[in-house]
């Protein structure tokens, strides 16, 4: 019988749309309604050939089946072996399953950090240096009348940030907006602005501070700052002062270049002088669907958002030099627990092949590129298709995440796969002492 | 993986560069180089080769942090030519480059 799931969120990116329709027939999705492209692909492909229906162990060039028990003790003896061993993931898995892994890093003396690390990491460090004027994205589809994208494609990206939030969205009080894109390059998103502005690569530092001489109505005696007249610099600015509520939504454009942190700093703190002269929020356009989450999971258990080293017994945060990359590039780490990521995918080479010197456990549903080189791979559920959990909003709103249909037979979820791992670590290190 | 083994280069610019769409093309940077099919971006993007990110351009990226945790993924310097012919790896092939750096050579 055909069963249809109301308002179910969407497991693919921090939009977190929560008003899919999905229909099951005979336990199996065979319809989307509501969603984009990523998340039709998502929820009914992810189901293929790449699954993993068994945990395995490296035997040579090949893998072995085993039992979960068997993958667990391996794995657990692996971490507890191991002097500094690295935790990372974590952007694409429940809050309930990150509770766990600090959990375990913790247990172990390990070092975590998620994949903020190479996406959003340095708007964090933005953040505490200078704080942050936000709001929800429910307060932006209603009242926001100037929207800006600074070094981010949503429509390629995000595809339904646009409709949901900003400008294809009807909201109570506000229906029609302006929209400006700053970009290095014409994107799909910027072909739709109403100003396209068109900057250096590496010079977005350099164009915020002109916008912040700008809006206090102060001359600047260049013609061009990154490669744009100031005239068209004063339009802008002439926009941001004259909205009534403006928001501006920033990519990677801004954290992977020249200036990182510093370029998110001089971001908020033009919306931070914008806030003298009218009303003006700015958000991170955050990737993987928990990567908030994950956030907010490391921040109240301990203390910080991401890169957290428990060697010392206690949490310290210092990146550059707890976070994933500095270690595996100083190849300090020698053993890795990888959840819920493809880091093999995504991390500058000389890290990746640091990590796959490591002793290497995956947790993940998937044969992925990093899996392929694990020495313990242990398949997981999907968290929001066949497991319920909680994800966080890019804006920060906490959603549930639906189980629709049943795993595959035997396939636990990535909280429990952790959860067993503690508990052999835990009774590992009582027969040691 | 076709949609991530390819690179996007505007009309000037592969004019300039005398590379035809669906070319494979050279990228180096001073950490690495890359080949990959190139093909027309449409819209403005003067002297800029745009790469969907993959374990493809992992070797031609800036790794280093600069103190704060972050690699440099975007605005790196580098030089893009034609290559008639070119191979463009396979993710085996790619994954076995990795793995080779392991001390014992593999598995
Ligand atoms: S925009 Fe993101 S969250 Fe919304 S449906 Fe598409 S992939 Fe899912």
């Amino acid at each position: 019988m055909m069963e249809v799931f109301k308002a179910v969120t969407c497991p693919v990116c921090a939009c977190l749309c929560d008003d899919l329709e999905v229909t099951v027939d005979k336990g199996k999705i065979v319809d989307v309604k509501n969603g984009c492209a990523f998340s039709k692909s998502k929820l009914l492909n992810y189901n293929g050939k790449q699954r993993v229906l068994k945990p395995l162990i490296r035997k040579g060039n090949d893998f072995a089946e085993v039992s979960y028990d068997e993958a667990v003790k391996q794995a657990a003896k692996l971490l507890t072996e191991a002097n500094y061993p690295l935790f990372y993931g974590w952007s694409m898995t429940s809050c309930e399953a990150i509770r766990v892994g600090i959990e375990l890093a913790e247990e172990i003396g390990g070092v975590i950090d998620t994949t903020s690390t190479i996406c959003h990491g340095p708007s964090t460090l933005g953040i505490q240096d200078v704080g942050l004027v936000s709001s929800t994205l429910g307060q932006v589809r209603h009242r926001a009348d100037l929207i800006i994208y600074w070094g981010s494609n949503p429509l390629i990206a995000h595809p339904r940030h646009m409709e949901r939030y900003t400008v294809f969205s009807k909201g109570r009080f506000q229906e029609k907006r302006k929209l400006v894109v700053v970009d290095v390059r014409e994107t799909e998103t910027a072909k739709k602005a109403d100003l396209f502005i068109r900057i250096e690569p590496n010079k977005d530092f350099e164009v915020l501070q002109a916008l912040r001489v700008l809006i206090r109505d102060d001359e600047l005696d260049v013609e061009k700052v990154a490669g744009i007249p100031v005239a068209t610099l004063e339009k802008l600015a002439e926009m941001m002062v004259e909205c009534k509520f403006g928001a501006l939504f920033f990519g990677s454009g801004l954290t992977m270049t020249e200036g990182k942190n510093r370029n998110v700093d001089a971001a908020i703190s033009l919306i931070r002088d914008l806030n003298r002269i009218t009303k003006f929020i700015i958000m991170p356009m955050r990737g993987h669907f928990n990567v908030t989450g994950a956030d907010m999971v490391f921040t109240w258990q301990t203390g910080f958002p991401y890169a957290v080293d428990f060697s010392m017994g206690y949490p310290r945060y210092n990146p550059g030099e707890t976070s994933a990359i500095d270690i595996l590039l100083r190849q300090e780490s020698d053993a890795a627990l990888v959840v819920a990521s493809d880091p093999v995918a995504t991390l500058p080479r000389k890290a990746a092949e640091h990590l796959v010197k490591n002793p290497l456990i995956v947790v993940d549903p998937h044969m992925s590129a990093t899996a392929k080189l694990a020495d313990i791979v242990l398949p997981s559920t999907f968290v929001g298709i066949e497991a319920k959990g909680t994800a966080y909003r890019m804006d920060n709103v906490p959603l549930p995440l639906k189980k629709i249909v049943e795993p595959p037979t035997g396939i636990l979820s990535d909280e429990d796969i952790l959860s067993k791992i503690l508990f052999e670590v835990r009774r590992l290190k009582e027969n040691a002492s | 993986m076709e949609n991530v083994t390819v690179c996007y280069l505007d009309e000037d610019s592969m004019k300039k560069l005398g590379i035809e769409e669906g070319e494979t093309v050279r990228i180096s940077t001073k950490h690495g180089s890359t080949i990959l099919k190139a093909l027309k971006f449409h819209g403005e993007q003067p002297n800029i080769v745009f790469v969907p990110y993959s374990p493809w351009i992992n070797n031609i990226v800036n790794p280093d942090t600069n103190g704060v945790g972050m690699p440099s993924l975007k605005g790196i310097p580098a030089e893009v030519e034609p290559v008639k012919g070119g191979h463009v790896l396979k993710l085996e092939e790619l994954l076995r480059g990795i793995l080779g750096s392991r001390n014992d050579g593999g598995f």
